[in-house]
């Protein structure tokens, strides 16, 4: 990288730190402000505009959405979880703009102006944390416990990045795009957050740099002033704050590339620890559903009750979802009430009456135009990833 | 002129939860000797603590967390310094 860029970038990371810092004295994100820099393990932070979202982690900001965000179908901002891995900063859109280098010929360095006057494209999309749910992994795998709550539907409005990359006019070794945000580790001995996709998938349709979520812009908390959006695959690809899109010959080999979010290339038993080595970089995400209704522990009645759910899959669609209220015994299809289509998730019911008072586990398993289904225990790894096993929920009848 | 008052003042400003935080571990006094506050001081400067309190595993499994901070994630340790945390969180959220 050139001198200037480094320099250009560093100003750009040093400003969004004095915002942040700023932000922090006013008590912008977190009402309890000393939750960035000290911790206070007897009181959870709330955090603005977040206040109903459960706290996984304060520092860097970690929060899951509850069941009840569930209930609607785009899912609200205040709900929308958020999963950073370092620092968060706050950009003056004044001093910010987008440099687009590397395997490229014509390198470029675009403000929001010059973004705004690509053709704009609108979506609906389904966003989720490569490691939502990894609190259902036995053994437990290490990380931030997520339940269900870590996955989200926006209205996104923003360009393609195959427009701005076409404009760029790659090179023939471009083969990787990698994504660099304004965010900046607590220490400066800790490792940048960058990561990359396969030069596919970035100039795919689907693939966009947003600048709006829900109708406004996007919120600090989402990647304020534009982030990407790589539908289909894990949160993390969607690097937000976005200043820097580099088109590389390789992968890029950063930490978040080689070490993190990686799963074992060949299915291992639970508790097996692997080498980096012998894990590959995570891409699409894999078929999935999920009961919000009624939640685990429920008490209902003998009446009808409306089983409610979710499903969603990486690069493919859903085809169908099947619902087990007795424990797998036996399996009904489900009526897709709304049918998000590719990249967006379903929403599904299923009418039930229970015959008797007891004790019944409920469970969902989706199948996609892939082919693929949902298994019954998820392939264990060691930052439990991918969880997708058939979702069970114990409801008490009587 | 006019420039530099204004980036002494955003220094100063970027600098004060800096400032505020040393300030307040000095009035804490911060007992380093002590693994709690050890572990405390250490991992609660790129994470919040709730991570490893939600968290379970043997003396190996924390040992690899510990030096996974160490060489991966830029964390500033002593070999006696990770082998005090090391035992504290063993001790603390072991299985």
């Amino acid at each position: 990288m050139k001198t200037d860029e480094l320099s250009r970038r560093s100003f750009i990371k040093k400003a969004g730190q004095l915002g942040a810092a700023l932000a922090l004295s006013k008590g912008i994100f977190a009402k309890n402000a000393t939750a960035q820099a000290q911790e206070k393990p007897a009181e959870k932070p709330v955090f603005e505009g977040k206040e109903k979202m459960i706290v996984l982690s304060s520092k860097p900001i970690t929060l899951e959405m509850p069941l009840e965000g569930f209930e609607h179908f785009i899912t609200p901002t205040e709900f929308f979880f958020v999963r950073n891995n370092i620092g968060m900063p706050v950009t003056d859109i004044g001093k910010w703009n987008l440099m687009i280098n590397g395997e490229v010929r014509s390198p470029l360095r675009l403000t929001m102006s010059d973004i705004r006057k690509f053709e704009e494209v609108e979506t609906l999309v389904t966003l989720e944390c490569y490691g939502n749910s990894r609190g259902f992994f036995e053994p437990k795998a290490s990380g931030n416990q997520w339940k269900k709550g870590g996955i989200g539907t926006a209205r996104w409005k923003g360009i393609r990045l195959k427009d701005v990359i076409e404009k760029a006019n790659i090179t023939d070794k471009a083969k990787h795009v990698v994504f660099d945000g304004a965010d900046e580790p607590f220490v400066p001995t800790a490792p940048d957050f960058k990561r990359s996709i396969p030069i596919e998938k970035a100039m795919g349709p689907e693939t966009l740099l947003v600048y709006e979520m829900n109708g406004a812009p996007l919120p600090v908390y989402h990647g304020y002033p534009l982030r990407v959006l790589v539908p289909g695959w894990g949160g993390s690809c969607s690097v937000k704050w976005l200043v820097n899109i580099q088109v590389a010959e390789k992968e890029f080999d950063g930490l978040y590339m080689v070490d993190k979010y990686r799963t074992p290339i060949n299915p291992v038993k639970p508790g097996t620890k692997v080498l980096p080595k012998d894990m590959a970089v995570l891409t699409d995400l894999d078929v999935r559903s999920i009961i919000f209704s009624p939640s685990d522990g429920a008490k209902i009645s003998t009446e009808e009750v409306l089983i409610k759910g979710y499903a969603w899959t990486g690069d493919a669609e859903i085809e169908r979802v099947d619902v087990s209220t007795d424990s797998g015994k036996t399996w009904q299809k489900a009526k897709i009430v709304k049918k998000g289509g590719r990249y967006v998730w379903s929403l599904w019911e299923y009418k039930w009456k229970a015959q008797k008072q007891g004790s019944y586990l409920l469970m969902c398993r989706a199948t996609d135009s892939k082919g693929r289904s949902q298994p019954i225990s998820a392939n264990w790894n060691q930052d439990g990833y991918l969880y997708n096993a058939v979702d069970k929920v114990w409801v008490d009848v009587g | 002129m006019l420039d530099k008052g204004i980036w002494l003042l955003a220094a100063a400003i970027l600098f004060m939860p800096v400032m505020i935080q040393e300030s307040g571990a000095q009035q804490e006094q911060k007992d380093l000797t002590q693994p709690q506050q050890l572990f405390e001081t250490k991992c609660s400067q790129c994470h919040s603590l709730d991570l490893p309190r939600s968290n379970r595993s043997d003396r190996k499994g924390w040992e690899e967390t510990v030096g996974r901070m160490r060489v991966s994630y830029g964390c500033k340790l002593t070999n006696a310094e990770a082998e005090i945390i090391v035992d504290y969180l063993t001790r603390e959220y072991g299985k």
